[in-house]
């Protein structure tokens, strides 16, 4: 296999370069562009996806290792590229209600998820960063797309600098990691930290600072050569800026304000696509990288998630706006994925997988729901709006319920199979405390979300909320959200097999 | 030879004082500024261990963080202008338009 492929980053090659066109594209056609933009974007996507099912065939590392096309890989490619089509799919009216450019929108996502793709697949601290980075702009300027909004831009303000604090913190994790391993690719780390581990006897802890350039090329003649202490700080910072991209305690206090104030499919975009991304380079970093040092990291996971689930189910049960509720849930479910990845097995981590692929369908689907409610300029965003929807508009709020009941976990829906392999998971691990706490929150999550079924059902509405016929192309993505909720509840094989061989890839060859 | 030690102890304490403005800062650009700080901070992390090794990873590194912070100053001086335009002020405190 040549160490030079163009093949290997075929995918994101293609998202690139259909992001620059619909660019172009957005600027040189008069208004009422926005279908041959949108056609674009998704024959894009599509190609995308075809290309990366194309590379199962030639899978391996590249460019001299940086770039892996693994089965790991390939499945987040996947679910990238689905959040993306779906949002863009989804966002059409709401860009022409809200009078925004669709050329600018769709190139934004595409290089967002061009960045998202390089995080999945990246072995080398620098790809992972720059990868990040890449997402990470673009999300940043679509959340403060609406422009004359107030709300939208400060979010956009929030979200970059706390966004760019974060990454200061990992980009220092990976500087320290460099110092204790002289390395960045991860696979080589993880090499190296086995070595150590390997001739350590009984409790030599380091004392030297840093390798030398001679104990680096037969890497440690003892343990005690090894800088322990800088491993964990190093260890810790990367811990700190990764749990805030997956919006996990105690680095989720921009979730609610960012999700509010953005576009609502950004936030549909945001709450799936980045953290999904996030947690794939989580998993690189600490189940191949740190994989020695699981006895340490796995007790701030714990605590991390215990927190996530805590924090975000405590205060969504106050919240009334719905887009609010929705950002606190979704620091709840980042805790239950955590759960799953303190579990540190083939199990946990394709139920981690697995759990990324429900919730991005069931969220999807309900900010879909939100949006369309929320009508122009987001005005009908709140709790009371949904009361008596149940009536005025049975279809809507069945697949809203659906949503819901996926997101509570009720049997025969993605989210509860999601939670089943997410608990079973974690009792295997023997991590009871853990797995109890999460079982009490997902008790209390049922109360906020059956609120929202309640008022649908149950409330006559205050005052006249308009409602918009649901065009085709709203109709056809709510059909594939609530259609792939459904089937991941029922036919979760096909998705759990994917998420199995991954895990095993990621755990096993890595 | 300056020992690398100094090197790093002083990056650490540029980190701090870029992680410490950014916390007790009231006004957005310094607040942003302190996050560059940060950056620079790592930068000479990542330089100093590169010497120190006698491999040139670090000093890659460094190329692509000057790269990213680049981007990242015009994204977020975009979205400052942006701030500023709809609200008439750059400091934190009064960016309480989303309450629970």
């Amino acid at each position: 296999m040549p160490a030079w492929n163009l093949t290997a980053i075929l995918p994101e090659a293609i998202l690139t370069v259909v992001g620059i066109v619909v660019m172009l594209l957005g600027s040189f056609s008069s208004q009422n562009q926005d279908r041959g933009c949108r056609t674009v974007t998704l024959m894009g996507l599509a190609g995308a996806t075809v290309a990366v099912v194309a590379q199962r065939q030639h899978q391996g590392a590249f460019f001299d290792g940086m770039f892996l096309v693994d089965p790991f890989g390939i499945f987040f490619h996947l679910l990238f590229f689905l959040i993306a089509a779906l949002v863009v799919l989804s966002s059409a009216d709401y860009l022409q209600a809200e009078k925004l450019t669709v050329g600018e929108f769709y190139t934004l996502l595409l290089f967002g998820t061009v960045g998202m793709g390089l995080m999945a697949s990246a072995n080398d601290l620098i790809l992972s960063f720059i990868g990040l980075e890449i997402s990470s702009l673009a999300s940043y300027v679509l959340v403060g797309f609406r422009r004359g909004v107030a709300s939208s831009s400060e979010s956009a303000l929030k979200y970059f600098l706390l966004g760019s604090f974060a990454t200061a913190f990992f980009l220092y994790g990976i500087a320290l990691l460099f110092g204790a391993t002289g390395s960045t690719r991860l696979t080589q780390i993880q090499e190296i930290l086995r070595n150590v581990s390997g001739r350590a006897t009984a409790g030599a802890a380091g004392t030297v600072l840093l390798p030398t350039p001679s104990t680096l090329s037969s890497l440690a003649q003892g343990p005690e050569q090894f800088p322990t202490a800088l491993l964990g700080l190093a260890a810790s910072l990367l811990f700190v800026g990764l749990a805030f991209k997956v919006s996990a305690a105690p680095f989720q206090v921009w979730t609610p304000d960012v999700y509010q104030g953005a576009p609502t499919p950004v936030t549909a975009f945001l709450s799936t696509g980045p953290k999904a991304a996030a947690f794939a380079v989580f998993l690189r970093v600490f189940l191949v990288g740190l994989e020695q040092t699981a006895d340490q990291w796995s007790a701030l996971l714990w605590v991390s998630a215990a927190l996530s689930m805590f924090i975000g189910n405590l205060a969504a049960l106050w919240q009334s706006n719905m887009k609010r509720l929705l950002a606190y849930s979704s620091i709840a479910h980042a805790g239950y994925m955590l759960v799953a990845f303190t579990a540190h097995s083939v199990d946990g981590t394709s139920a981690v997988l697995f759990y990324l692929v429900a919730y991005a369908v069931m969220n999807l689907g309900a900010f879909l729901v939100v949006t369309h409610l929320g009508n122009r300029g987001e005005r009908y965003v709140e709790m009371d709006d949904y009361a008596g929807l149940g009536y005025r508009s049975p279809l809507l709020a069945a697949c809203l319920t659906i949503f819901l009941l996926s997101l509570i976990g009720i049997p025969l829906t993605g989210g509860f199979l999601g939670k089943f392999y997410v608990f079973r998971s974690a009792l295997q691990a023997d991590l009871i405390g853990l797995t109890i706490l999460s079982v009490v929150n997902s008790a209390i999550a049922a109360y906020y979300y059956l609120r929202v079924m309640v008022a649908m059902y149950m409330n006559a509405p205050e005052r006249p909320v308009p409602l918009e016929p649901v065009s085709s192309s709203v109709g056809v993505t709510l059909f594939i959200c609530a259609g792939g909720t459904l089937w991941l509840g029922v036919f979760p094989q096909s998705i759990l097999r994917l998420a199995e061989n991954a895990a095993q890839w990621l755990l096993g060859a890595g | 030879m300056v020992p690398l030690s100094y090197y790093l102890i002083l990056s650490a304490i540029l980190f701090g004082l870029g992680t410490a403005g950014f916390l007790f800062k009231r006004n957005i650009v310094t607040i942003f500024m302190s996050v560059e700080l940060m950056l620079n901070a790592v930068n000479l992390t990542f330089v100093a261990l590169s010497y120190h090794f006698r491999q040139l990873d670090g000093q890659i590194f460094v190329f692509f963080v000057m790269v990213v912070a680049a981007a990242e100053a015009a994204v977020g001086l975009a979205i400052i202008i942006a701030v500023f335009r709809n609200r008439g002020s750059l400091n934190v405190d009064q960016m309480d338009l989303m309450k629970f």
